[in-house]
């Protein structure tokens, strides 16, 4: 036996102890409402994006994976775009769903943690969020796992997060009726990954099973010595199956970081950003988990606060990025044809630039005024046909805060929620 | 060995080795010894403290920020840690007690092995445990012990 077998053997006892406080007073049985679908994917187009590079195509079309339109980049900043592959799709993602065109920020500084935070609850946030701890209220993965059957375990829910800085703190809120109990899984794959953890973090100490059932009883023997429980800092609880086969995968992809196998896996003419690595690592994770909730965010577009033209390469780079999770959720076994995609910045940039002039004349934008323009943004609903409406374009007004009721309806966990959300489901997305 | 851990190093054994549920009236004696801990370790001190206990010096910026990184970047903790605590067990660095040295004295290696990682001496009744064990598990090696000890409980505060 390897030693992910004694890890599953070693859990075995905490898991036994752990239920009853995973399920206090959740819900035993499946969510009332009918699912849309099984699994929902939300992109987090992140960084801060404004409607005028991106559906408003004021420099063109920037993100020709994702929408339609064939007009030219902007003549100074085209040499700055790097060419990306031809799309694995036969058509732009617009026209496997509805394209939202007037959805607001509304409430809160337009911040990026603000943004995140606001698009992951559905609540809007104020300039009193802390930076350093959990959100207040319950996050869409505690939602999703307090509202839904006990089967919907952490391994059904993930935070893929673009990097540490903060934003691992969005898998779970510190609300007392949900909390760390229904968190989501959370992993920084491009830090996890990266070489120096992937070379250093070993999986090699082995146990045969009488071995490991000896140091199991001697965990126990010092534990039972020991009367405090350790219960702060634990982190999501997954249960030992589920620990066994997530080391079973960090495993595999560390030894292909250190193979040499994750060297531009998508065969990018120039390099992989960082967004296509994340998304990247969403897909294998997609692909080894199938969640029926992942949220994964992009965030190199930020580099708008100093160089434009970056900005606007790193839009392209997204957009490709994002075509590509799509295809391979429709190359996915259980995800195919039964997965929502929703893509959507988490807030816009400022309409008036700073005074940074980057290599082609142009400059930067912040987005920290909070003027109408960094409160624009989009949202995209992808879908399978008669799920979703197709080739649409919506622009009424609705709001960053509407995608968390729209994924507990399409979950079929929206009236269970016995909390306020002030959003409202993006009805006209769906058939 | 004095002649009360002889006796519960006597009783230990027969009850490590039985498998009927058999009660030993081992008079007064404490099973347990907290000590003083009441303190959870943060994350950075428990992988600190876990590295300097293990190598007998401080453990080196690149290493601690590596295993900070791994730490911060995924969400189960518990997997993590002991992710972390058996990455430093299979360092080729480490010095390990072998086979015979602990054989030869296991009296040495229990109360270090306590020092060590608990900070305290065992008490007669664990002593007499692991005594007991040592004796009994022959492919016990210190690998096995000190991964037993930095995944218990009491490790985890100070």
């Amino acid at each position: 036996m390897d030693r992910r077998s004694f890890l599953k053997k070693s859990a075995l006892g905490a898991a036994s102890i752990a239920v009853p406080t995973i399920l206090p007073s959740g819900r035993l049985f499946a969510a009332t409402g009918s699912r849309r679908a099984n699994h929902v994917v939300f992109c987090l187009f992140s960084g801060g994006v404004r409607n005028l590079e991106s559906v408003l195509k004021n420099e063109g079309n920037l993100m020709p994976h994702m929408l339609k339109g064939n007009s030219s980049v902007s003549s100074d900043i085209a040499g700055s775009i790097d060419a990306m592959p031809s799309s694995p799709l036969s058509k732009t993602l617009q026209e496997y769903g509805t394209l939202f065109t007037n959805i607001k920020f509304s409430d809160g500084p337009t911040g990026h943690f603000n943004g995140h935070t606001s698009a992951i609850t559905g609540q809007h946030t104020n300039s009193n969020l802390s930076l350093r701890t959990n959100p207040p209220m319950p996050t869409v993965f505690e939602l999703y796992r307090k509202h839904n059957s006990p089967v919907h375990a952490a391994r059904n829910a993930w935070w893929i997060s673009h990097s540490n800085n903060l934003y691992p703190l969005l898998n779970h809120s510190s609300h007392p009726d949900y909390g760390l109990n229904y968190a989501a899984n959370q992993i920084a794959p491009n830090p996890f990954f990266g070489w120096d953890v992937s070379t250093n973090l070993r999986h090699e100490l082995e146990f045969t099973d009488q071995k490991a059932a000896t140091i199991k009883d001697l965990q126990a023997y010092m534990d039972s010595n020991f009367k405090k429980t350790y219960s702060l800092n634990s982190g999501v609880i997954n249960s030992a199956d589920d620990r066994e086969e997530m080391v079973r995968w960090m495993t595999e992809i560390q030894n292909h970081r250190i193979t040499g196998q994750l060297n531009n896996p998508w065969s990018i003419p120039s390099w992989m950003s960082g967004d296509q690595y994340n998304v990247f690592f969403a897909e294998e994770l997609i692909k080894k988990f199938q969640p029926e909730l992942t949220v994964v965010n992009l965030f190199n577009v930020d580099v708008a606060h100093e160089n434009f033209s970056e900005y606007c390469n790193a839009l392209n780079r997204a957009d490709y990025a994002v075509a590509h999770l799509w295809d391979t959720i429709q190359s996915t076994p259980g995800m195919k044809d039964d997965t929502v995609l929703i893509v959507m910045p988490e807030i816009g940039r400022n309409l008036n630039a700073n005074s940074i002039i980057d290599q082609n004349g142009r400059a930067a934008l912040d987005h920290t005024n909070g003027d109408p323009m960094s409160r624009d943004v989009f949202c995209m609903v992808i879908g399978p046909d008669g799920v979703v409406n197709q080739d649409s374009v919506n622009t009424d007004l609705g709001a960053t805060v509407d995608v968390v009721p729209t994924i507990a309806d399409i979950l079929g966990f929206r009236q269970d929620i016995d909390v306020s959300l002030p959003g409202n489901v993006l009805q006209s997305a769906f058939s | 060995m004095s002649t009360v851990r002889y006796y519960i190093a006597l009783v230990a054994l027969v009850f490590s080795s039985c498998s009927n549920e058999v009660v030993y009236n081992v008079g007064t004696l404490k099973p347990s010894n907290e000590g003083t801990k009441t303190e959870l370790k943060d994350d950075l001190q428990f992988m600190s403290i876990a590295y300097r206990d293990l190598f007998g010096e401080e453990a080196p910026p690149d290493a601690l920020s590596t295993m900070r990184k791994a730490y911060i970047s995924f969400g189960d903790k518990e997997l993590i840690i002991d992710e972390i605590v058996q990455t430093m067990l299979v360092s080729p660095e480490l010095e390990l007690p072998s086979d015979a040295a602990i054989a030869a004295d296991r009296s040495a290696f229990i109360s270090d092995t306590y020092k060590k990682f608990l900070l305290r001496d065992p008490s007669d009744f664990e002593f007499a445990f692991w005594e007991s064990q040592l004796i009994e598990q022959t492919d016990l090696t210190a690998k096995d012990v000190y991964y037993v000890f930095m995944t218990c409980q009491e490790y985890k505060y100070y």
